[in-house]
Order: C-alpha cells, then sequence, then structure tokens
C-alpha cells in the first residue's frame, strides 16, 4: 500500500478490508511519518481489488498483472529518459535452483516461488525473509518433460496459493506461511505435476496441471479457496460421446495430453477463464491418436461457475510437434472494423499470431510472426494449411519453429499506449523424430525426440507486433532464443531479460536499448514493477538471485 | 569404475551393443549377476537409445554432439567422469542448471542409459599402428604448436588448451583439427553459452573506426569479448560497435596439411591422444 501517494485509492481499500484487523488500513499512515521505517500486515487482497487490479499499479496482485494478462504497468517514474540510470536497490538469494516466478507484491509484501515450489515471504523494501513454507517435494516427485521449478502464486483475501511438483494444491496463511488446506490435485505417480501460478477469481482458485509427456488426460480445476474443496473439473480431452471425442482414434483419449500448465486470463464480466492447453499424447508420434485432438493446442473458454466449455479455437489440430497452446491469451477491448470489440490475441508457439472474438471464439485475424517452415498460412477459419513433409520421421525432419516454439512459457506484454504487444521469440528450429509410443503409467509418453539448432545458428528477438495485425513494429535481437518474458510500462519502457543474464530496457515505440545490465545468470522469469515509498521499483530475476532495481 | 577407452576399431554395432553389456555391469556392481549381459536383448539397446533420443538428445544432440547441453561423446565427462556420478547426474539432474532429473526411469533403463551415454564416446586411439607418441611430441615441438597452444600449463593460450585432449576428443576429430581446422570449430571449451563456436574469429570496428581482430572469448547480447594475436582482452558495447563481422569460415589455426606428412599427422594426433590430464606430485 503506498499510503498518501496514492489518496484517491486508499479510501476504498480501507473500505473492501473492513472487519480485518486495524493494521492494514493504519500501515498507510505510519508510512506518510516514515520513510525508514514501517509496519505491515500480511496482504489482505480480497477479489475486488484483484478485479482492479488496473487501478493499483503499485501492487502485482496476479499472475500477468491483471485478469486481462497484460502485463502492463502504469506506473511512469522510471521513464525513457531517467531508466539509464537504473540500479539495483536490492537482491534476494533463493534456494539452489533457476527462478521462474512471477513476485506477487501486495502491501508491502512479496510472496515468491522458490525452486522446486517453496513460497517466501519477503519484504518488498529490503527483501528481508518474512517466512519460508518448505513444500517438502519427495525426490521421488515426477516432472517428466519439464523442470523442476515453479512459476509463483495466487493471492486472494488472507491466503497464498500455491501448486506443488507433486501435484497438491496449497493455501497458506499470508502472514505466517502456515498451511491452511492442501488438496491433491491428481496422482504424481501416474505423471501428473503442477509449476503455474493458480490463478484466483471470486471465492475460487483456478488451478491447471502439467503431464502431456507422460501421458496424462489433462483438465482444468476449480477449488473452493477457503476449504479446497474442488468445485468443478472440467477434461480437455473428452471422453467416449462428449463433444470432440470424434477426433480421437480408439483409446487414445485416455492419455491424450493436453495440459493446461500456464496461468490463464479471466473476464469478470463474461464470466470466462480463458486458459490455454498443451499438446497431445504422444508428443511426436501422431499414429496413435488420428483425428485433431480437441481440445489440445487450442485455448479453450470455460464458464467460471460451472467449467463448461463455452467455445474453444484450436491452433494446431494433431500436433506433432510440441506446439503447446499455453501462452498467455492477453484480452484486449479494441476498436476492431469500427466497432469496439471483445478479443483476445495470442503469440502462439506455432509461430503464429491470433486475433479472435473472446465473446464467441470466432477467428477474426492471424498471421505468421516467427520463421516457420510448417505451413502454408492459415485458412479463413483459422486453421493452418499444413505443408507436406513436416512431420518427424525416423531419420530426422528439420521443421521451424522447434519444440520449444517460436515462443513459449515466457510472459508477452501489451501497452495501450503503444497498441503493441510485446512478444520474446525464438528464432530456433529442430530436426524432429519419430518413435514408439507405448503408455506405461509414470513413464514417458513421447514417441520420439528433437535436436533443436543450437549456437550461433539460433537466436532471439523481443519483438513488436501491432496487436491489431500482429505487423512487424520493430524487433531488437538477442544473442539466444530467449526463456525469459517482458513487460511495458507507462514510462514507455519494455523491460526484459536474455539467456546470457543480460537485463534490459527498451524504448517501447522504436525498440532502441536504453539500459542494460549483465546479472551473472541465464534469466528465466517475467518481469513486473510494485511501488513503494512512492518509488517505482522494477522486479527481474537471472539465476537463483530475485533483482529488485529502482532509481538513485 | 568408468569404461575406459578402447584404443583401435572403429565403432561398429556390435562393439555399441558390448559396451553397453558392459556399461550396465560397471554401473550396477550390486546387482551383476540379476542384470547380466544376457539380459541385455536388441529391445534394451533400442529402448536405451530411444530414451536417449526422447530426454536427452533435445540438449546433448541425437549423435551426443551437444547443442544446449555439452556434448556427451567425449572420451570422459568432466561432471561425471565414474558411473555413480553418470547415474547420480541422470537421475537427479544438476540443480541450478537445465539439467534436469529423469527420476521416472526405472533402475535397470537408468543403467542402459548411462551405458549409453557412455558409448557415444569415440573409441578409436590412433588408425595406424606405427604411430608414435613420442615422434609425435617432436612434431608438437617442431610445429611450434605452442605458440598457440598450452600443455600441463606452458606454451601461449591463444588456443584451446591440450593438456587434457585425449580425454575431450577422439583420433577423428583430432585429425581434421591438424588437417582442416576451419571445418569445425571447437565447441564447449571458452565461456562462450553452449552450442557456440569457440574461438570464433571476429573483426569489429569501434566507434572511432579502428578494427580490432581477434578470437571471440564470449559475447552476451549486450557485450563481445576478443583476444587479439597479442593476447590482449578487448571487451566491446556491442551497441556503440560500427561494425562486427563473424568469419566462421576460418580458423586461427593454419593446416598442417602441407607441412606434416600422413605419418607425421598420425604420429601427432596418437601424442595428442595420449594427453590425459596434468600430472601429478604423489603424496611424499
Amino acid at each position: 500500500m503506498s499510503g498518501s501517494a496514492m489518496p484517491a485509492r486508499t479510501a476504498p481499500r480501507v473500505a473492501a478490508t473492513a472487519g480485518l484487523p486495524t493494521a492494514v488500513a493504519a500501515a498507510g499512515g505510519a508510512l506518510s511519518l516514515s520513510l525508514v521505517s514501517s509496519s505491515w500486515a500480511a496482504a489482505q487482497v480480497p477479489y475486488g481489488r484483484l478485479v482492479a487490479a488496473r487501478a493499483e499499479p503499485e501492487s502485482w496482485l496476479t499472475y500477468s498483472g491483471s485478469y486481462f494478462s497484460e502485463r502492463y504497468s502504469a506506473l511512469a517514474e522510471i521513464d525513457r529518459s531517467n531508466v539509464a540510470r537504473l540500479r539495483v536497490e536490492w537482491a534476494y538469494q533463493t534456494t539452489p535452483g533457476v527462478v521462474e516466478s512471477t513476485p506477487i507484491v501486495a502491501d508491502g509484501i512479496m510472496y515468491l516461488t522458490e525452486p522446486p515450489s517453496n513460497v517466501v515471504a519477503l519484504d518488498a523494501r529490503t527483501g528481508r525473509r518474512i517466512w519460508r513454507w518448505n513444500a517438502n517435494v519427495p525426490d521421488s516427485a515426477l516432472n517428466i518433460g519439464g523442470a523442476r521449478s515453479n512459476r509463483g502464486v495466487a493471492i486472494l483475501d488472507g491466503s497464498v496459493y500455491v501448486g506443488t511438483i507433486d501435484a497438491r494444491l496449497v493455501a497458506l496463511d499470508a502472514e505466517s506461511g502456515t498451511v491452511r488446506w492442501s488438496t491433491v490435485v491428481a496422482d504424481n505417480s501416474l505423471g501428473y505435476w503442477m509449476s503455474g501460478a493458480p490463478l484466483a477469481i471470486d471465492g475460487k482458485i483456478i488451478a491447471g496441471i502439467s503431464g502431456a509427456e507422460a501421458g496424462i488426460r489433462g483438465f482444468l480445476d476449480a477449488y473452493d479457496a477457503a476449504t479446497g474443496a474442488r468445485l468443478w473439473r472440467t477434461y480437455t480431452v473428452p471422453a467416449p460421446g462428449e463433444p470432440g471425442s470424434e477426433t480421437w482414434g480408439g483409446d487414445s483419449w485416455q492419455h491424450g495430453g493436453g495440459s493446461t500448465w500456464l496461468t490463464g486470463s479471466y473476464d469478470p464480466d463474461l464470466g470466462l477463464i480463458y486458459w490455454g492447453t498443451g499438446n497431445p499424447g504422444p508428443d511426436w508420434n501422431g499414429d496413435v491418436r488420428p483425428g485433431d485432438n480437441l481440445y489440445t493446442c487450442a485455448l479453450v473458454a470455460f464458464d467460471a461457475e460451472t467449467g463448461e466449455i463455452r467455445w474453444h479455437f484450436q491452433f494446431t489440430p494433431h500436433d506433432t510437434h510440441d506446439w503447446d497452446a499455453t501462452e498467455i491469451p492477453v484480452l484486449l477491448d479494441l476498436e476492431w472494423e469500427g466497432r469496439v470489440r471483445e478479443l483476445v490475441v495470442m503469440a502462439n508457439r506455432n509461430a503464429f499470431y491470433y486475433v479472435l472474438d473472446r465473446v464467441t471464439g470466432e477467428f477474426l485475424h492471424g498471421r505468421e510472426y516467427s520463421k516457420q517452415t510448417w505451413a502454408q498460412g492459415l485458412d479463413e477459419r483459422g486453421r493452418p494449411i499444413v505443408l507436406p513433409d513436416t512431420e518427424p520421421t525416423l531419420e530426422g525432419n528439420l521443421v521451424w519453429p522447434s519444440l520449444q516454439g517460436a515462443t513459449n512459457w515466457m510472459s508477452p506484454s501489451y501497452s495501450p499506449l503503444t497498441g503493441m504487444l510485446y512478444v520474446p521469440v525464438r528464432h530456433m528450429g529442430a530436426v524432429y523424430y519419430k518413435g514408439s509410443a507405448e503408455y506405461v503409467p509414470g513413464r514417458p509418453y513421447l514417441g520420439g525426440g528433437e535436436q533443436a539448432i543450437t549456437g550461433d545458428d539460433a537466436w532471439g528477438y523481443v519483438k513488436a507486433l501491432d496487436v491489431r495485425t500482429g505487423d512487424l513494429g520493430w524487433e531488437r535481437r538477442l544473442l539466444t532464443p530467449p526463456w525469459s518474458g517482458v513487460m511495458a510500462t507507462a514510462g514507455g519502457l519494455v523491460f526484459g531479460s536474455s539467456n546470457e543474464g543480460n537485463l534490459f530496457a527498451l524504448d517501447a515505440e522504436t525498440g532502441a536499448s536504453l539500459w542494460d545490465m549483465q546479472a551473472g545468470a541465464p534469466a528465466r522469469s517475467n518481469p513486473i514493477a510494485f511501488e513503494l515509498d512512492g518509488r517505482q521499483r522494477v522486479v527481474m530475476s537471472a539465476g537463483n538471485v530475485v533483482f529488485v532495481l529502482g532509481l538513485p | 569404475m568408468s569404461l575406459s577407452l578402447s584404443h583401435g576399431g572403429r565403432r561398429t554395432l556390435s562393439t555399441l551393443a558390448a559396451l553397453v553389456c558392459v556399461g550396465v555391469v560397471a554401473a550396477s556392481p550390486a546387482r551383476s549377476t540379476a542384470q547380466g549381459v544376457a539380459s541385455l536383448s536388441d529391445r534394451d539397446l533400442e529402448s536405451a537409445r530411444s530414451n536417449y533420443v526422447s530426454i536427452c538428445g533435445r540438449c546433448h544432440g541425437v549423435e551426443g554432439g551437444g547443442g544446449e547441453g555439452p556434448p556427451l561423446a567425449v572420451p570422459v565427462l568432466h561432471r561425471a567422469p565414474d558411473e555413480t556420478s553418470l547415474l547420480q547426474i541422470i537421475s537427479q539432474g544438476i540443480p541450478g542448471t537445465a539439467m534436469y532429473g529423469t527420476r521416472w526411469l526405472l533402475p535397470d533403463e537408468l543403467t542402459q542409459l548411462a551405458a549409453y551415454v557412455r558409448s557415444l564416446a569415440p573409441r578409436s586411439g590412433s588408425t595406424v599402428e606405427t604411430a608414435d607418441a613420442s615422434r609425435g611430441r617432436s612434431l608438437y615441438e617442431r610445429g611450434r604448436c605452442a605458440a598457440c597452444h598450452t600443455v600441463g600449463g606452458f606454451g601461449t593460450a591463444r588456443g584451446p588448451d591440450l593438456t587434457s585432449v585425449g580425454l575431450r576428443r577422439g583420433a577423428a576429430y583430432l585429425r581434421e583439427a591438424v588437417l582442416e581446422p576451419e571445418a569445425a570449430l571447437p565447441r564447449g571449451l571458452t565461456a562462450m553459452p553452449l552450442g557456440f563456436a569457440d574461438y570464433l574469429m571476429v573483426r569489429v570496428v569501434d566507434e572511432s573506426g579502428a578494427e580490432v581482430r581477434g578470437t571471440r572469448m564470449n559475447e552476451d547480447t549486450y557485450t563481445i569479448q576478443i583476444k587479439d594475436a597479442r593476447g590482449v582482452i578487448h571487451s566491446f558495447y556491442k551497441p556503440s560497435l560500427r561494425e562486427i563481422e563473424k568469419q566462421f569460415d576460418r580458423s586461427l589455426m593454419r593446416s598442417y596439411r602441407d607441412r606434416f606428412t600422413d605419418e607425421e599427422v598420425e604420429d601427432l594426433v596418437t601424442y595428442l591422444m595420449s594427453l590425459t590430464g596434468p600430472s601429478r606430485r604423489p603424496v611424499s
């Protein structure tokens, strides 16, 4: 809470927390008296604050910054004129591993996950730890197909929510880190696991699952935020007789994948949750699963109350290159052919950019945004026109993009100031191999392999795409294909980082680099911003170190 | 124990299968009777290769040549010099790196996979029985190799250190490096991110118009470090450079094709293969 600096926002906040300890309200007053010492209470983030997150840029309340997932900060203190003076305010070293976590910052506390699934609460002013919850993930826990890391928590009211490698969803008391409830989401011994940040909505925690590489049957779940009881589960692979089941041959649906491993978006007015789904199983051998394999590699709109699928759009039917569509769906209300339309856009792993109507799922526009060699283009309904000889083969077949895709889990960012969607892009091809695939519980279910083209023959970009057309505004080349996201700010900047450890700020209009710093280890996380003591901070990570940056 | 270098003879499918068997026994001495040679069928070999391709190949290369991860087709793996450490790394991963563990593998599969990784190592030492390491050592001196290379800390470090090159490279690789050095620049030796060419020749023109030539020692999105012919390191901020040219088809090293006979090349390669690490003073 930034106290006197934001009087207009303070009033409704206090009202929203009525009935809770008065220390919450008092903290703002204490801050205005002294900037060198203050007292915080644990964050209290009612649903109303989450809905209005964009009106509270001093906080970072949900994974992608708001339910619309723009990952845009309205803070403007750090701008093009002064960013060159940016310096490290504090650093925090997590337990060993690589930080992929997006921090949540609320009321002076930063909530962060550490590898593999632990949670810490830090004093956002100094980085000093307030508490740590150790998930005690057993060494035997399975995480087939991904690294033992975690992408962040969700916060709602006075609880912090995390999914663990061994597929537990856990609610922690935000003040102490003690467990309020812990629910087993699925059987980890079958390859179900969790690394994505949950999404908190009104009284519910929405949680996705990983494990398509082990032949799971994917789903999206909603849990009662207070008790941990499951409210609904919707499978992303339909059972026989259900709509879409005709897109699966034989029993292949049983191990059809369709993971939901990254955090989706939410439109409170429409009551729809937008969540991307991953690849069908097995990854590279599609012979055992003839058909389009709905709802894999798709964007699915779920009714938030019931979990019912209201619409879907499949980007890559019958995928055989592991091009998950779990990328962040960004929700926008934009003028489109003469009227304001509710849109959802996605820069997909398959190298195409898509604009959809988010009420109906109608395909409005799409185009290639990165090198690809597998499709001639998209037809009028957005379905790819697949080129021949682009399947994985026994001898290996070179196709662009690589398995890791033209982009991946790292977040894009949308700036309303420029109308650009900023996308971290991996310019990389791969040789895809096809192999046999036999389902064995708790084992890899891959059906082949891949060898990416690396070194001097692959590189990365931050690309600025016109959000309506997907046309390239500018691109900034990176030495290696990145694994870290970007964040645009009202200061006219785009923050990002590189796989070689460069943290940087680009001019959002031109892509010109205005600040950079070598952080000493690969960066693999998404930037955020918050404000404390009336000063903007930017958070970026590299290796297992979280850096909080600010102006002197 | 680890699988030692097998000198003489090229790798064939049958020797590969034999090595896999040896690897399994070596990797699980306590179970050597339970997991004997007889039980390693073609199917086990196929399973090991299948696991390798789908799990390891993505980063380490389908043939072990490396990529985003380090090459595994080397005589000795630095992080896994023995079977215990290899099994540990494959099953548990390496914290703080992209190397994740394969906790789901069954014990037999794990040992088979480890053996398969070992089998990727180059097998041949010298190709001609008459080749002689001591003659090779004289050639190393006559060829002035030490003007650019170091062995045991002596020489000049313009190019790769060769102190343990016999553990790192096979004869075929070394022969090509001597005869056709520009054909394939080494990887994984300098501080460059994995997969990038080491000792890449670079020419830059700085803000003042001054030109610097040398080999790339490291690079990131914003900076590049170049070592010139005198051994001086130049560090440049790339956005301020006027020009940066990477010469992928060149090598700092000249070919010895016209300077050594075929026999001499084999002697030199044999000498290089005998370089297996720094000498250590025994405990007194």
